[in-house]
């Protein structure tokens, strides 16, 4: 059976001038639905790396394709369309808007992408309630919803940011340090309980972290000093 | 663009930082009050300039510059170069082409203000703002010699009323050593308020005038003057030698630009007759400096309003390079990055201006009758209207591309921050 590919990253370089070149991937592939486990200490690139998959930032040569779309030939719109269809981000905290309430928070992916929305049940209710199942699998009660961001934990509004990532089925979640604030025994389920939602929407996951002691909870591992031509050499 | 969601993203966030758009909101609404404000009382006070007088097609003073004979005739500020002649001012009233003529006779005052001499018919020809007329408020026109009417302003400020005595002094200054004490006059009447500078006149007759000055020598009184009783005065025939100014209807409004030039070489004396519109125009010109500086002023407090709106974004956008970065991370272009922050500035200033608006014209509403019975600005509109829409709506235009600065200042740290959440 083929094994379709929704990240490939190939002899990727980057740099902010002409002179110097802070990026160098050679490769760095993600199937679907597989779990990889890129770990990143500070300095090592790693924002860089997350920039160039999100398509912010554009590279100075070599390809990135997201579901076999080639990003790097993308106008900066088409790029930040790829994002909202085919990216859910988590980042390390304070992942939501504060002005918004937690529902509004999770479907907001779903106002910026048409086929996200449409996934996720097209009509506002349907994405709304879409939500609600998804705040509800990640263990977050109903009446939470139309809470102000603030009064949640930590942990909670991690949970709320894996809603955010899921809803519409992207094809690759990226959770950059999403577990650094949390103590052991909630960062442990946390990281389950990402891992249990990846799978039901057969999501591929790319989870960066400098907690090396977290691989064991990923289909693979990779070192991004290692990873990274220019440190590397 | 999805304009709804960025309205929509724009206005929760502001409201998330309510205390500080509040305040910037009122400052803007301060600035639009004051310049609105302004705009409307220059206007105002314009229009209630030009309309001080109506009615009257020519003014007709001894030969001097327009302006100064509208100034002492009209407004009563000033001296006046000479007289007239009574005989002139005959002549002139049997004209064909004048429909009537009233004297204007100055020089004396009562407690600082001026007393005009003149004819009853000056309270039915005499109009201002536009085509109102001169009423009563209490009282009727002087009918004995020694009659008086006074304009609002005189009663309010002296507590005068019907029947009271009081006694004019001599001279235009607001201080006299001379004083026609002996001739005692009654208030017969008092008149409403015009906001014009009828409200600060005491009218009485020109025969009174004549009457208080009989006998005098060299401007000043003699004791055969003195001993004259106002009951002697009464049965006399008192025709004035001379009188300040007139002010002339014509017969037909097409006659009046050949009256004036026939009047402004008349071949017996010396005299100046002016249209009290241009006249009026001209005067305003010479004082519209204070209007422009007004103008200019206002234009700051705008200016000033518009920059505390992007102070206002631009030192909220380092704590803010968060929000941008979520924002980014869910899929939000660059142009609604730039949409956000020009909206918000676009709203603030929007609501800000409504408010100055709809401020202004509750203060118009509560100040319009003191306005109009103390200054008579009777052009206090009820509702807004375009121009009050256009202000709105430039404000919000012009805040909106300010708010292009720091909105490009996000999106380039929102590229540089990629997808990371820095503080």
């Amino acid at each position: 059976m083929r094994t379709e590919t929704v990240l490939d990253v190939r002899d990727v370089t980057f740099g902010y001038d002409a002179a110097e070149t802070l990026l160098h991937i050679d490769e760095l592939k993600i199937a679907r639905g597989e779990s990889v486990f890129l770990r990143g200490p500070s300095g090592s690139g790693k924002s860089t790396l997350l920039g160039l998959i999100g398509g912010v930032l554009p590279p100075r040569q070599g390809h990135i394709s997201i579901c076999g779309t080639e990003m790097t030939g993308l106008s900066a719109g088409r790029r930040d369309q790829m994002r909202a269809t085919h990216l859910g981000i988590i980042f390390q905290q304070l992942n939501l808007l504060p002005y918004l309430n937690i529902l509004q928070n999770v479907t907001l992916p779903c106002r910026f992408s048409a086929l996200r929305a449409k996934r996720a049940g097209g009509e506002s209710q349907a994405i709304a309630e879409a939500a609600r199942r998804l705040i509800g699998e990640l263990g977050i009660g109903e009446d939470f919803l139309t809470r102000n961001v603030g009064t949640l934990s930590i942990g909670q509004q991690q949970r709320v940011a894996v809603a955010r990532a899921l809803i519409g089925g992207p094809d690759l979640i990226i959770a950059d340090e999403p577990t650094s604030a949390l103590d052991s025994e909630n960062r442990d389920r946390f990281i389950e309980l990402l891992n249990a939602q990846r799978k039901t929407y057969n999501c591929s996951l790319l989870f960066v972290s400098h907690d090396l002691s977290l691989a064991k909870y990923f289909d693979r591992s990779l070192d991004l000093p290692q990873l990274n031509q220019v440190r590397a050499s | 663009m999805k304009l709804p969601l960025i309205m929509g993203l724009a206005l929760r966030s502001l409201w998330a930082r309510r205390t500080t758009a509040l305040l910037t909101i009122l400052s803007i609404a301060t600035a639009v009050l004051l310049f609105m404000a302004v705009e409307n009382l220059r206007h105002s006070a314009r229009a209630s300039f030009e309309r001080t007088i109506s009615g009257t097609d020519l003014i007709v003073g001894a030969r001097s510059s327009p302006v100064n004979l509208v100034l002492y005739s009209v407004f009563q500020i000033g001296d006046p170069t000479n007289n007239i002649t009574w005989e002139t001012y005959q002549e002139i009233e049997a004209r064909p082409d004048v429909a009537w003529a009233i004297p204007i006779s100055l020089g004396d005052t009562h407690r600082g203000y001026r007393v005009v001499g003149t004819t009853a018919d000056y309270f039915e020809r005499y109009k201002y703002a536009g085509d109102r007329d001169i009423a009563f408020e209490d009282g009727q026109a002087f009918s004995d010699l020694f009659d008086t009417v006074l304009g609002a302003q005189v009663a309010r400020e002296l507590g005068y009323e019907r029947g009271t005595a009081l006694t004019l002094s001599h001279g235009l200054g607001g201080t006299s050593f001379v004083n026609h004490e002996e001739k005692p006059f009654r208030v017969v009447g008092v008149l409403a308020p015009t906001g014009t500078p009828v409200d600060r006149s005491v009218y009485v007759s020109v025969a009174a005038v004549e009457a208080i000055h009989m006998g005098w020598q060299n401007g000043t009184p003699t004791a055969a003057s003195r001993s004259v009783s106002q009951g002697r005065l009464r049965a006399l025939d008192l025709q004035p030698e001379s009188v300040t100014a007139l002010l002339i209807g014509a017969t037909s409004k097409i006659q009046t630009l050949r009256l004036q030039r026939d009047l402004n070489t008349y071949a017996q004396e010396p005299l100046t007759a002016v249209i009290p519109g241009v006249a009026l125009s001209q005067l305003w010109g010479t004082v519209s400096i204070v209007e422009r500086a007004l103008a200019i002023v206002s234009g700051f407090v705008i200016a000033v309003g518009l920059i505390g709106v992007l102070t206002s974004i631009l030192t909220t956008l380092n704590e803010r390079r968060r929000e941008m970065a979520i924002l980014r991370s869910v899929g939000a272009r660059g142009r609604t990055i730039v949409g956000l922050l020009v909206s918000e500035a676009a709203l603030i200033a929007f609501i800000g201006a409504a408010l100055g608006v709809v401020l202004l014209y509750a203060l118009m509403w509560a100040l319009s009758p003191y306005l109009e019975a103390r200054f008579s600005l009777g052009s206090v509109k009820a509702l807004p209207g375009i121009k009050d829409g256009i202000v709105v709506i430039a404000l919000t235009l012009i805040s909106g591309a300010l708010g292009l600065i720091p909105a490009l200042i996000a999106l380039k740290r929102s590229v540089s921050d990629g997808l990371s959440t820095r503080i």
